[in-house]
């Protein structure tokens, strides 16, 4: 049976960049120009979950992104790694969105789509790590969520997943259509052939404002957040490096054993 | 003006960064110096199903119809990573003269297995004279009925260890005639050079090896246009290379100032240093627009002699001036094998000299000027 399928992908800076480039000013996080963006790297695993699924089933896979001045060289990969079509939310409107304005934007686009079997979202965005959007896509849809998936097969109608827990993983069966959050362990997206970058960059994928999917600049992005951020810090590291001796390699374990307690780590 | 990549070239190196990020770190470099091959078999094959062999051929024959300029792209990012193996001398050397110079048949016969990377192929011209011109070949073809017997030393041939096929050319009367020679003939042996950048040369000695006539590219005795216009291709793909090479020394040395310390400060806000540092990079960023203009004007099948011979000429010079540097800002540290410096001098040093010197090229650009 042919799955349409939907896979929100985020813009975010390169999280690989090294910390020290991030910084914070006027309660803003600031980055140099050098840093570049990518997709999300939990949102690639959410594509290729979908990508999977399309490969042993058929169907379609739609990607769905929101944001502003978003760079098509990036956000494109989704197309030239096997998506059929991308959708992008696109406008400054759309900017400084919280966890909230992000799903009800995304809910609202994804309705507008109409046909959908499963949803796919990366488990948290590398940029907040707030990791709220997809369920709340999941509440405002009305449909059931599973999170932090490690594999994902539809069998009859039915979604299996294999969902990860502290010491293990638990496998949940679901009916379609769900949303499913996908974690890292469900394995990279795929490099991008030559012919899917030359397809991709032939397609233009489809904007849409704010009125496009029905609502008010006023309800999303910035204007539509229904939290409000406080103050945003960098919390002060200290780092003290000390050597643990003892006249054998036991006496210095006994030693660190000692260090620890008393630090309380033990 | 816009002198950036398109769009599809942005992703097209984007995807290739990322790859050989994954898939050629050093430690595999360093691998394949020590290999007898030199390359890895299953990299080869997960190139070639991401579409890299094929990139400059025709859908026709199992390529993407991409160009020079997408090559160079993808090249740039190759000579990022260092990696190892034939794929210059399989696709730039061999795939496209067949593709400009070949019959039907052989376009049949080679370009889809290369396209789908089941073909390892090079280009045997160098020989013990060192010379890239007409009077530097001395192996000779003789006719025989409807064979050639060939007799000769190739020098310097790259990747012929593994190679199934060598593109060759040899004297015949007083043209130059190319063959595509099958490398298991009897009469062929081959011996692995030990080279600087310990990538694979090979000395090719063939002994009266029996070609086909049918196996002639292109028409006999008319084989050095085509050896020229692959000097070209070849003087472009090097400088694609050089390019990706010194980008990254740059960066590698400019974060080395950035957490060296010298006298109670990092050396890179010493005046010596920054001054060194912006030499580097005004080099770098010349290398990439000369290189990019001349590959352009490849890609379009425009005339490109002097842009091509003005390109290698800048490159092979700034090569060294930028290596050079980078290893006087890094130090001792940087003479050391554990530091990746030493990989980056070593390979550029080849690429330097591959396809004509600065001045082999300064030459070439001085004859177009009518001097």
């Amino acid at each position: 049976m042919p799955i349409n399928m939907i896979v929100c992908c985020k813009q975010v800076p390169d999280p690989e960049a090294p910390p020290a480039v991030f910084k914070v000013a006027g309660n803003k996080m600031t980055l140099p120009a050098d840093v570049k963006p990518v997709i999300s790297p939990y949102d690639e695993n959410a594509l290729e979950a979908a990508l999977r699924i399309k490969e042993k089933t058929g169907g379609k896979i739609t990607a769905l992104s929101l944001g502003n001045k978003l760079v098509r060289d990036v956000i494109k990969k989704s197309l030239a790694v096997g998506a059929d079509e991308l959708i992008l939310l696109e406008d400054e409107a759309f900017e400084e969105s919280d966890s909230w304005s992000t799903a009800y934007a995304l809910a609202t686009a994804i309705k507008k789509i109409g046909q959908y079997d499963l949803i796919f979202c990366g488990r948290q965005a590398a940029d907040w790590d707030a990791g709220q959007t997809g369920l709340g896509i999941a509440e405002i849809l009305g449909i059931p969520a599973v999170s932090v998936a490690r594999k994902v097969e539809v069998t009859d109608g039915k979604v299996r997943i294999e969902q990860v827990i502290p010491d293990g993983y638990e496998i949940v069966e679901v009916a379609l259509p769900t949303l499913i959050t996908v974690t890292s362990e469900l394995g990279d997206l795929r490099y991008a052939a030559l012919k899917g970058i030359m397809a991709a960059a032939k397609k233009q994928p489809t904007v849409w404002k704010p009125a496009d999917i029905g609502l008010e600049p006023s309800q999303v992005g910035a204007a539509g957040r229904h939290s409000k951020l406080n103050k945003l810090f960098q919390p002060v590291k200290e780092a003290k490096c000390e050597i643990i001796e003892g006249d054998s390699p036991e006496e210095a374990g006994a030693n660190l054993a000692v260090k620890l307690r008393e630090a309380k780590l033990l | 003006m816009d002198f950036s990549f398109n769009e599809e070239q942005e992703m097209l190196r984007k995807s290739a960064r990322q790859f050989l990020e994954d898939e050629c770190p050093k430690k595999f470099v360093r691998d394949m110096e020590e290999d007898e091959k030199g390359y890895s078999p299953e990299l080869w094959k997960r190139m070639a199903e991401l579409g890299w062999m094929g990139l400059l051929l025709p859908e026709e024959y199992g390529g993407l119809g991409g160009n020079f300029l997408d090559l160079t792209a993808l090249l740039e990012e190759m000579g990022r990573a260092l990696l190892p193996g034939p794929f210059l001398p399989t696709t730039v050397y061999s795939s496209l003269p067949i593709l400009h110079y070949g019959t039907e048949e052989q376009k049949r016969e080679f370009l889809p297995k290369i396209a789908e990377g089941k073909l390892i192929m090079t280009l045997a011209i160098t020989e013990p004279s060192g010379r890239f011109d007409e009077a530097g070949i001395e192996t000779k073809a003789i006719r025989s009925n409807n064979d050639y017997l060939i007799t000769g030393t190739k020098l310097l041939v790259p990747d012929a260890h593994i190679a199934d096929w060598f593109l060759c050319a040899a004297k015949e009367g007083e043209g130059i005639t190319l063959f595509l020679i099958d490398a298991k003939t009897p009469g062929i042996n081959c011996t692995l050079l030990k080279t600087l950048a310990a990538d694979k040369q090979c000395e090719v000695i063939l002994d009266n090896a029996k070609v086909p006539a049918r196996n002639i590219l292109g028409k006999s005795g008319a084989g050095w246009e085509i050896a020229s216009k692959i000097e070209q291709w070849g003087a472009i793909a090097q400088c694609a290379l050089i390019s990706g090479c010194l980008q990254q020394v740059l960066e590698m040395t400019v974060d080395y100032t950035k957490e060296r310390m010298q006298f109670g400060k990092l050396i890179g806000s010493f005046q010596a240093i920054q001054h060194q540092c912006a030499d580097m990079a005004i080099d770098v960023d010349a290398v990439k627009f000369i290189t990019y203009e001349a590959a352009w004007k490849l890609s379009q099948k425009l005339p490109a002699t002097i842009e091509v011979s003005r390109a290698k000429a800048w490159t092979s010079d700034a090569s060294r001036r930028v290596c050079l540097t980078g290893h006087r800002i890094h130090g001792g540290l940087g003479l050391t094998e554990d530091h990746d410096m030493q990989l980056y001098f070593r390979r550029a040093k080849a690429m330097e000299l591959a396809f004509g010197d600065g001045d082999f090229h300064r030459e070439i650009v001085a004859k177009e000027l009518g001097l």
